[in-house]
C-alpha cells in the first residue's frame, strides 16, 4: 500500500471517529409541540445559548432545543395553557457544555417570558406580553404590539424596533438601549452607564421617560411629533436642535445648557429626558 | 481545480466529505477549501470537530458552596436587624422553584431595605443608613455586594466580573446623586436620580439572586 493510500485511510478512520464523536458528545436536538388556546404563557429558562421566539400561525407552540452537549438536558411540560421549557445540567459542566439554543414558534397572542443567563434573545411579532431577563446577551424585540414589553438586562444592550401600542419598560445597568419606532401609553428606558437612543414620533399621547447616570440620551423625532418635552442633566449638558415652543411654566428650575422645556404641536405626549452627568440631545428628523 | 482536487464550481457536501480524509491534517488547505468557504453546514461540521478536540481539554471541577457563605449572610442580616435570629423573613419572595443556593432570605431582606430607602425618599426624608450604598472606591468592600458576588461566582464564575463592574457603576450613581443632594437637599432632579439609582441596584440584586438557572 502506498504511503498516500495509507495516509488516506488513516485520514478516513480519523474522520469517521471524529464524525461519529459528535453523535455521542452532542445531545440530540429536541422538539416539543403543544396546542394552546388564546392567552397562553410560554416560559423559557436557559443558562447559556441563544433564544429566538417568533409568532406563527395556528394554535401550536413548537419549541426546538439544541443542546451543545449531553451534560445539559431540556425539560419541557405543559400544564393547562402554560408551557415551560428549561435547560438544566445533568452533571457538572462548564462553559459551552451547558449551551442550549432555542427556537420557539408560538401564536402571536401568547405571552412569552425568557429568563436567560448568557446568550442573545430575539423576539419577533408578538401581540401578548413579552418579558425578558438577561444577564449577558443582546435582547432584540421587534414587531410587538398591544401588550406589555418588559426587558431587564444586566450587562448587554436592548434594542426595541417597531413596538407599537405597548407599555414598555426597558432597563439595563451596563448596556445601551435603542428604541426605534416605539410608541405606547407608557414607555420607560433606564440605564446606569449606557446610552439611550430614541428615534420616532412619540405617538399615542403617552408618557415617555428616559433616564440614565452617565450615558448620552439622543432623541430624534419628526417635526410632526406632538410632545410636551422636558430635559434635564444635573452635571451634563442639554442640546436642542428641534423647534419647541418654550413652556409657559416649567416644573423645575431652568438652567441654561442643562435643562430644556418646550412643546411641539399640541403636546399630546409627555417626554421626560433625565441624565445625571450625560449629554442630552434633541434633534429634528 | 485546486491542489486538493476540488472543483470550485461543483463540489457538494457529499463530495467534500469524501475529500475530508485528504484535507484533515493539511492545515491551511482545509481552512481555505473552496467548498468550506461557501458551505455553512460543512463549516459547522469542521468547527464541531475542532470544538470536540478543544473541549476535551476542559474538565474543570465545580466547587460546592461553602456553608460559611450563607452563615455569614444570615449573621449580617441579623446584625443589621433585617431579620430576627433563627428564622427567615416572610417577604413573599420565595421562588416558586427550589433554588440550589437559596439566596432569597438574604436577597429579600436587602431588596426590602432598598425599597424602604426609595419609599422614604418619596416622602422627602433622609435615606436610612441600612441601604448598601457606597462611593466608587468603597464598592469593593461593601459586605452585601461582596456576598452577592460570592453567590454569583458560585453559580456562574464567568459572570462575577460582569456583576462587579455593574455594581461599581450603580454604586457610583448612588454616590453621585447623594453627594448632589447633600449639597442641595431641595434638588428634586438629584432626588429622582437617587431613587432611580437605588432601583437599578435593586434590579441587579433581583436578577442575580432570583435565578433558577442551573
Amino acid at each position: 500500500m502506498s504511503e498516500k493510500a495509507r495516509t488516506a485511510w488513516a485520514g478516513r478512520l480519523v474522520a469517521i471517529a471524529l464524525l461519529a464523536a459528535p453523535v455521542f458528545s452532542h445531545a440530540q436536538k429536541k422538539e416539543f409541540k403543544y396546542t394552546v388556546t388564546p392567552g397562553a404563557t410560554v416560559t423559557i429558562v436557559n443558562q447559556r445559548g441563544n433564544v429566538t421566539v417568533r409568532a406563527a400561525a395556528g394554535r401550536q407552540v413548537v419549541i426546538q432545543a439544541s443542546p451543545a452537549s449531553d451534560r445539559v438536558e431540556v425539560d419541557a411540560a405543559q400544564t393547562g395553557n402554560r408551557i415551560t421549557a428549561r435547560s438544566h445540567m445533568l452533571q457538572k459542566a462548564t462553559g459551552d457544555e451547558v449551551r442550549v439554543d432555542y427556537d420557539v414558534q408560538l401564536p402571536a397572542d401568547a405571552n412569552i417570558s425568557v429568563d436567560s443567563g448568557s446568550g442573545e434573545v430575539r423576539i419577533e411579532n408578538m401581540r401578548g406580553s413579552v418579558t425578558v431577563v438577561s444577564e449577558e446577551g443582546q435582547v432584540h424585540v421587534t414587531g410587538a404590539a398591544g401588550g406589555f414589553v418588559q426587558v431587564q438586562s444586566v450587562n448587554s444592550g436592548i434594542a426595541l424596533n417597531n413596538v407599537q401600542k405597548s407599555r414598555v419598560q426597558a432597563t439595563s445597568t451596563g448596556g445601551a438601549i435603542i428604541l426605534n419606532a416605539v410608541a405606547g401609553p407608557s414607555v420607560t428606558a433606564k440605564t446606569t452607564s449606557g446610552a439611550i437612543t430614541f428615534t420616532g414620533d412619540f405617538a399615542g399621547g403617552g408618557n415617555y421617560t428616559f433616564s440614565n447616570h452617565s450615558g448620552d440620551i439622543n432623541v430624534t423625532m419628526p417635526t410632526s411629533a406632538s410632545v410636551d418635552l422636558t430635559a434635564r442633566s444635573v452635571n451634563g449638558t442639554v442640546e436642542n436642535d428641534f423647534p419647541l415652543q418654550k413652556a409657559a411654566h416649567a416644573a423645575f428650575q431652568m438652567k441654561e445648557g442643562k435643562s430644556l422645556a418646550g412643546v411641539s404641536n399640541s403636546g399630546a405626549s409627555s417626554v421626560e429626558l433625565k441624565s445625571f452627568s450625560g449629554r442630552i440631545r434633541v434633534k429634528k428628523q | 481545480m485546486n491542489e486538493v482536487g476540488e472543483n470550485k464550481e461543483s463540489m457538494n457536501c457529499a463530495e467534500f466529505h469524501k475529500e475530508l480524509p485528504y484535507l484533515i491534517g493539511e492545515g491551511d488547505k482545509l481552512e481555505h477549501s473552496a467548498h468550506l468557504q461557501g458551505c455553512a453546514n460543512c463549516r459547522e461540521l469542521v468547527a464541531d470537530l475542532q470544538y470536540i478536540a478543544d473541549q476535551a481539554k476542559l474538565l474543570l471541577p465545580m466547587h460546592d458552596p461553602n456553608p460559611r457563605v450563607w452563615n455569614n449572610i444570615q449573621t449580617s442580616l441579623e446584625r443589621e436587624g433585617v431579620i430576627a435570629g433563627g428564622r427567615s423573613p416572610r417577604l413573599g419572595l420565595t421562588p416558586s422553584r427550589p433554588s440550589r443556593w437559596n439566596p432569597m432570605v438574604w436577597a429579600g431582606g436587602l431588596a426590602a431595605a432598598l425599597l424602604l430607602a426609595i419609599t422614604l425618599m418619596q416622602t422627602n426624608q433622609s435615606p436610612p443608613p441600612a441601604a448598601p450604598e457606597s462611593n466608587t472606591a468603597e464598592a469593593a468592600v461593601d459586605p452585601n455586594d461582596q456576598q452577592l458576588l460570592a453567590a454569583v461566582e458560585q453559580r456562574s464564575p464567568a459572570l462575577k466580573q460582569v456583576y462587579a463592574a455593574n455594581l461599581r457603576s450603580v454604586n457610583a450613581y448612588i454616590a453621585d446623586a447623594k453627594r448632589t443632594l447633600e449639597q442641595d437637599p431641595g434638588d428634586d432632579g438629584a432626588r429622582e436620580h437617587l431613587r432611580e439609582a437605588y432601583a437599578q441596584k435593586a434590579m441587579l440584586y433581583e436578577v442575580a439572586t432570583n435565578r433558577s438557572l442551573e
